[in-house]
């Protein structure tokens, strides 16, 4: 028997695999599909104070090995959510993470004081790569102070387990890390989609209607898998790596390279039971190799 | 296995019946449940990460095991679909989203090339409910009016409409849309085909105060409401999701 739980921050996941926000949903569609034992948590599609409508189509143009998308970040809000949503994920043995978004630093504390007010959060995933409102809608997540703002905020409110995810739009991501480390994340998740764009040669349109959107899946990996290697020597806290994992060996390579858990986002677009299938492919990996526990392989990248 | 898994089916005819046009014949199997006419399946013409998402297709025509899709060649996926030969495998997963409504009322079928697709199954269930319905089919050539044949076994009356006037009528199915609900006093319609077709049709159908209900269209990531990729604008407000509230939405709920 090999063992895939891994704890982060004092969380415990049954397996380092959590199905990254936007991509599964409110978990109801997938869940099934997945099976409970082989989710280490589920973070939600982000939820704001207020109900979202979300860009105009098209949304989604596919490039190669890769996925733009445009959404808008799109969501029933956190009433609903919490109403609609929340109900049926309490009855599944998965942690929820609750991914959140603001226009402001205190739209961001607000949600979070109403997220703490209910049962069955296991954490939250603060999504500061926003755009800031009252910085002129430069993203938080560009810039040191903003990042750590935005962190002290939900942190003032909300005690249990916090994970800021970082985007990969910045110049020196460990810069950002740092001093979201200091304003008291518990760790990490990265990356976000990277700002991209494609054009219809035919009608020289932008594909998205939004003209510029957020690249992921298997393109964006090598980027995802840099930005965590560097990130998890700047800083103390754990990492959770994300961007482009749809196998078992993407996952092991963002392990080896210091995340202590990852994220599966594109590819459950792709597969609806791609989370299955990597875990089993961890579980085999380990057995054939006579490793027991997966933790083991955590940041073991020999150089 | 639930819908929401893919499953290896074996091509068993993949034929092209006029330029860019096809007709394939998939063997799925046990694995997929029984559809409804007017939904769709994903389907991903070759394993791989490239092309890295599966394409929504309506179904053609479905009996337990057999699953048939029509399609027109327009880019990559549809291309390497084009490329399949009998005995080779394709993975798709399906049925998804909701269908047509097959009650027993007096129906149009309107239907502008390749948007044909859904319709034969369609006019096969309410054939065999005893409520053949009329079919009002037009296309730019009469070598585009594909599966006309088959089709308009099912159904009561077959008017075909091609804008070269090779075959039937010459025109634009609108232009026949007055007669064909008039006629026959017809209670609802259903569309399918390109855009520009389907809103000078519903400025028809809507003088008449006749329900209409079309098969759409939108780029889709998951299919299975994960994403939200495929949104469509609602009428009032916000946007509809053509997997989960689609892909046949009441054309009154549209933003056209
Ligand atoms: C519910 C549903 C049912 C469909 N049923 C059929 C069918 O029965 N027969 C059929 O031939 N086609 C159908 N389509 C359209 C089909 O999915 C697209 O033609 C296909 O995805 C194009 O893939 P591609 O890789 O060949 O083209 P791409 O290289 O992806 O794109 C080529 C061109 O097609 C356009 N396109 C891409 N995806 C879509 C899409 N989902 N809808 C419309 N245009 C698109 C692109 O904007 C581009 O201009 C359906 C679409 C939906 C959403
Ligand atoms: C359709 C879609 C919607 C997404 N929505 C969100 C979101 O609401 N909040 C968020 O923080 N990230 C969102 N993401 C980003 C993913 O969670 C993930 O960080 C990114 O896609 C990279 O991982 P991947 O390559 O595995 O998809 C979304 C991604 C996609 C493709
Ligand atoms: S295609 Fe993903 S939600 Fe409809």
């Amino acid at each position: 028997m090999v063992s895939l739980g891994v704890k982060i921050a004092g969380l415990s996941l049954k397996t380092p695999l959590m199905a990254a926000s936007g991509t599964f949903g409110y978990g109801g569609e997938l869940l099934l599909a997945v099976g409970a034992e082989n989710l280490g948590a589920i973070i939600v599609k982000g939820i704001s104070l207020l109900p979202r409508e979300g860009n105009p189509p098209p949304r989604l143009a596919e490039t190669p090995c890769g996925l733009l998308n445009s959404i808008g970040l799109e969501n029933v809000g956190v009433d609903r959510f919490i109403e609609e949503k929340l109900p049926f994920l309490r009855k599944h043995d998965v942690p929820v993470i609750v991914n959140i978004l603001g226009d402001t630093a205190n739209e961001y504390r607000d949600l979070a004081e109403r997220l703490g007010s209910v049962d069955g959060i296991a954490g939250l995933e603060v999504n500061i790569g926003c755009p800031n409102v009252e910085a002129g809608g430069m993203s938080f997540g560009t810039a040191p102070a903003a990042s750590a703002l935005v962190t002290e905020a939900v942190r003032s409110v909300w005690p249990g387990f916090l994970m800021v995810k970082l985007t990969p739009n910045v110049t020196d991501i460990t810069e950002i890390a740092r001093a979201v480390e200091a304003a008291g994340a518990d760790c990490l998740s990265l990356i976000n989609t990277v700002r991209g764009m494609a054009v219809n040669v035919d009608t020289r349109k932008p594909r998205l209607k939004n003209v510029i959107g957020g690249l992921s899946g298997p393109a964006i990996k090598p980027i995802a898998l840099r930005m965590v290697y560097e990130t998890w020597r700047a800083v103390k806290i754990p990492v959770v790596g994300v961007g482009g994992i749809t196998s078992a060996l993407d996952a092991l390579e963002f392990l080896i390279a210091g995340a202590s858990a990852v994220q599966v986002g594109t590819a459950n677009l792709v597969r609806p039971t791609a989370i299955r299938e990597i875990a089993q492919g961890l579980r085999d990996y380990l057995a054939s190799r006579d490793i027991p526990d997966i933790n083991d392989l955590v940041g073991s990248l020999i150089l | 296995m639930s819908a929401r898994a893919y499953i290896n089916a074996e091509v068993v005819k993949n034929l092209e019946l006029a330029e860019g046009a096809y007709h394939l014949v998939v063997d799925a199997g046990s694995g997929m449940e029984p559809a409804r006419p007017g939904q769709f399946v994903m389907v991903r013409p070759k394993e791989g990460l490239d092309p890295l998402l599966s394409r929504p297709f309506s179904i053609h025509e479905f009996e337990p095991r057999r699953m048939e899709i029509l399609y027109r060649v327009v880019g990559r996926g549809t291309g390497l679909l084009a490329r399949l030969a009998p005995g080779q495998t394709l993975s798709l997963m399906g049925p998804l989203g909701r269908g047509f409504d097959t009650t027993n009322e007096k129906v149009l079928l309107v239907a502008g090339g390749i948007g044909v697709a859904p319709f034969l199954f369609l006019a096969r269930r309410l054939y065999e409910q005893g409520n053949s319905p009329h079919l009002l089919f037009g296309a730019k050539t009469k070598e585009e009016l594909v599966r006309v044949e088959e089709l308009s076994e099912f159904c009561a009356e077959t008017v075909v409409v091609t804008e070269d006037g090779s075959r039937g009528e010459k025109g634009l199915v609108t232009e026949y849309l007055e007669a064909a609900i008039a006629k026959n006093g017809v209670q609802k319609v259903y569309g399918c085909g390109p855009v520009p077709m389907i809103r000078a049709a519903l400025r028809i159908i809507e003088s008449h105060g006749v329900p209409f209900f079309v098969s759409l269209e939108e780029v889709m990531g998951c299919g299975v409401g994960v994403c939200l990729g495929c949104a469509v604008p609602r009428a009032d407000e916000g946007y509809l999701h053509l997997c989960k509230d689609g892909p046949v939405l009441d054309a009154r709920e549209v933003k056209w």
